[in-house]
């Protein structure tokens, strides 16, 4: 049994996009803002609605469909599996403040929708149609791989057609104790199949070590999800 | 280097423990909840007045130490009460906020914010405190937080990536939590009554609970006997809506049927079903729904989200626990507040403890972002 790549999607502070279709962002400007037309060639209503993390999981993951050439014919037996730090810790703030009496506002229902994290693997699952498991890892290091083999497993096993795995971190300038250059801002996405019948078009095949300790691509080890984005890519994104 | 041979453990429940506002452990809940006491009462923790309910289902004692979030002083109390642990048992969390209250503590204008506010800092916390070998991590999925922890948990046990696996659920209730489901209408302006007729809308509680499973082989070797066997899970998205169940309950069905398929267990097995019951019209609707569609009449279902408010990332783990004294038991608790049940519900919930019968019992949690759990559990022999 084989676990193929077959989509790449990111959105990173330098570039954002897939293989195929690569947008070089201006430097020292931090993440990048997203707009609908950068996605979505036609008009999706609920992109307006969305708080900016959630756009920045959602770009990556139809980046990723994109690249897999899936985006428009997604099969709905697809999980997600994303992994943060910072989770929507902006979304957080901006709601918290409209709790402020200074502020003079009325706490906003729409906002308080997007400060769960993973509502953004929601907005997802609803524009493809994806009835597959869902949900969000939190871990202080996000190397994105307790998601990778989780991810793995089930499609090892049979539950599952595809999973798309990733890390989604916003930025984060206002926050003690924590070494800013741990936390990579942006997002990247892979998608995952198994026993891909025509492997051409994919970026290859992941292996792990027995012990399910340690994942290999192309008989390379791999750190993290960023370090793998790098090694299908071959290129600095 | 393959690496991909799949093996398939026996999963065990083996300790089971929670706290919420109706008492400090799973026996006071289990009690209380058979006594039909309830933790529902005025919120005192924060100004009410300006929200559409002034109720809440809190924690008395709980405070706030030293400027810390209430999580870690729900965490330290969650710690006491486990049993010996081994320093190789990873740890999962589920929580849906964990320390946000560490923004309200702040004033946002150019200041900065404690890395606390991470939902990582509860894993990083819990396993520093009980001396663990990893830091763990949070599984972060709405309301259905705690059972896609424990499922997860489970899996790796399952598939012998783990042999060991703590998993400790809690939220608390701070005014960011409070205010936002009062802003999104969610909130009922009296004690939540699930699946009656009158139900206006959920009520929020807070509280914790630790699952610990093993494999087969970890369990006999430390000479622990099982409490229940977690035979199987589903997890499945709506793809509907982002803060609205399907009402259909698509995504819910899946999740149970996928669970039922797992362990090739006829629905017809499935007798006893703690339901996700918050209280609000359209969840309770779609399980009715979920309810009628799959199940005969023989089944018994309950909420107990009338007596402890909706625990939000902790109600799964809350249940589960619950679940595991229902099958020792075989007397499932009532549904808090009941009175003139939904249409269609009748058959299914009563406000009086109900008579299980059957070797499973079905838990399943629902949220935002179109989530749905099922886990089902089986009777240790």
């Amino acid at each position: 049994m084989n676990i193929v790549i077959s989509g790449l999607g990111w959105v990173y502070t330098t570039s954002m996009g897939y293989a195929g279709d690569i947008k070089v962002l201006p430097s020292s400007k931090g993440l990048p803002p997203i707009e609908r037309k950068d996605i979505f060639k036609e008009p999706y209503k609920p992109f307006g609605r969305m708080d900016y993390f959630s756009k920045l999981g959602l770009a990556a993951i139809v980046f990723a469909m994109k690249d897999a050439n899936l985006h428009g014919s997604p099969n709905k037996n697809t999980g997600i599996i994303a992994s943060s730090s910072t989770g929507c810790l902006e979304t957080d703030m901006k709601y918290q403040a409209t709790l402020l009496p200074e502020n003079n506002t009325l706490p906003s229902p729409a906002l308080f929708a997007y400060t769960l994290p993973s509502c953004f693997l929601g907005e997802a699952s609803i524009r493809y149609g994806l009835t597959g498991e869902s949900f969000v890892i939190n871990e202080t290091d996000t190397t994105g791989m307790t998601g990778l083999g989780m991810a793995v497993d089930l499609l090892a096993v049979g539950q599952i057609d595809y999973m798309l795995c990733g890390i989604n971190n916003s930025q984060i300038d206002r926050v003690d104790g924590v070494d800013a250059t741990s936390i990579q801002p942006g997002a990247v996405f892979f998608l995952l199949e198994k026993n891909k019948k025509n492997a051409s078009g994919s970026y290859g095949k992941l292996t792990r070590n027995e012990s399910n300790t340690s994942f290999y691509y192309k008989d390379s080890p791999i750190k993290n999800l960023y370090d793998l984005a790098q090694k299908c890519v071959k290129k600095n994104i | 280097m393959e690496g991909w041979q799949v093996v398939m453990n026996k999963v065990y429940i083996t300790s089971a423990n929670a706290i919420t506002s109706i008492g400090p452990d799973l026996d006071a809940l289990y009690t209380g909840l058979l006594e039909n006491k309830s933790g529902i009462r005025k919120a005192l923790r924060f100004d009410t007045a300006p929200f559409v309910s002034p109720y809440a289902a809190l924690i008395d004692t709980l405070e706030s130490k030293n400027k810390q979030s209430l999580i870690f002083e729900l965490a330290n109390r969650l710690i006491d009460q486990l049993p010996p642990i081994d320093k190789d048992c990873l740890l999962i969390t589920a929580s849906t906020k964990a320390g946000i209250d560490l923004l309200e503590k702040k004033n946002l204008m150019g200041s900065t914010i404690s890395s606390k506010v991470f939902p990582s800092s509860l894993p990083d916390y819990i396993a520093q405190k009980m001396g663990l070998n990893n830091r763990g991590f949070n599984i972060n999925s709405a309301c259905a937080s705690s059972s896609i922890a424990i499922a997860k948990g489970a899996s790796l046990i399952k598939l012998g990536h783990a042999d060991c696996v703590l998993i400790c659920c809690m939220d608390v209730i701070t005014e960011f939590t409070f205010s936002g489901f009062s802003a999104l209408r969610a909130m009922s302006p009296l004690p939540a009554l699930p699946f009656d007729k009158n139900r206006q809308g959920l009520t929020l509680g807070e509280g914790a609970a630790a699952i610990l499973l093993m494999g087969e082989k970890k369990m006999e070797s430390l000479n622990i006997p099982p409490l229940a066997q977690v035979c199987s899970w589903g997890i499945a998205n709506d793809a509907a809506h982002v803060t609205a169940p399907a009402k259909d309950g698509r995504g819910l069905k899946l999740a149970i049927k996928n669970a039922c398929t797992q362990a090739d267990i006829p629905l017809d097995k499935i007798l006893a079903f703690n339901t996700h019951g918050t209280g609000t019209v359209y969840n309770d609707l779609m399980e009715i729904t979920v309810l009628n569609s799959l199940f005969s009449k023989n089944t018994c279902a309950n909420s107990i989200k009338g007596a402890i408010g909706h625990t939000i990332g902790a109600a799964g783990g809350i249940e589960m626990a619950l679940c595991v004294k229902m099958l020792e038991t075989s007397l499932m608790p009532g549904t808090a507040g009941l009175k003139d049940p939904e249409e269609n519900a009748d058959n299914y919930f009563s406000p009086d403890p109900q008579k299980i019968s059957g070797d499973y019992i079905l838990t399943t949690n629902s949220g935002f972002g179109g989530t749905n759990a099922a886990i089902i559990l089986k009777r240790s022999k």
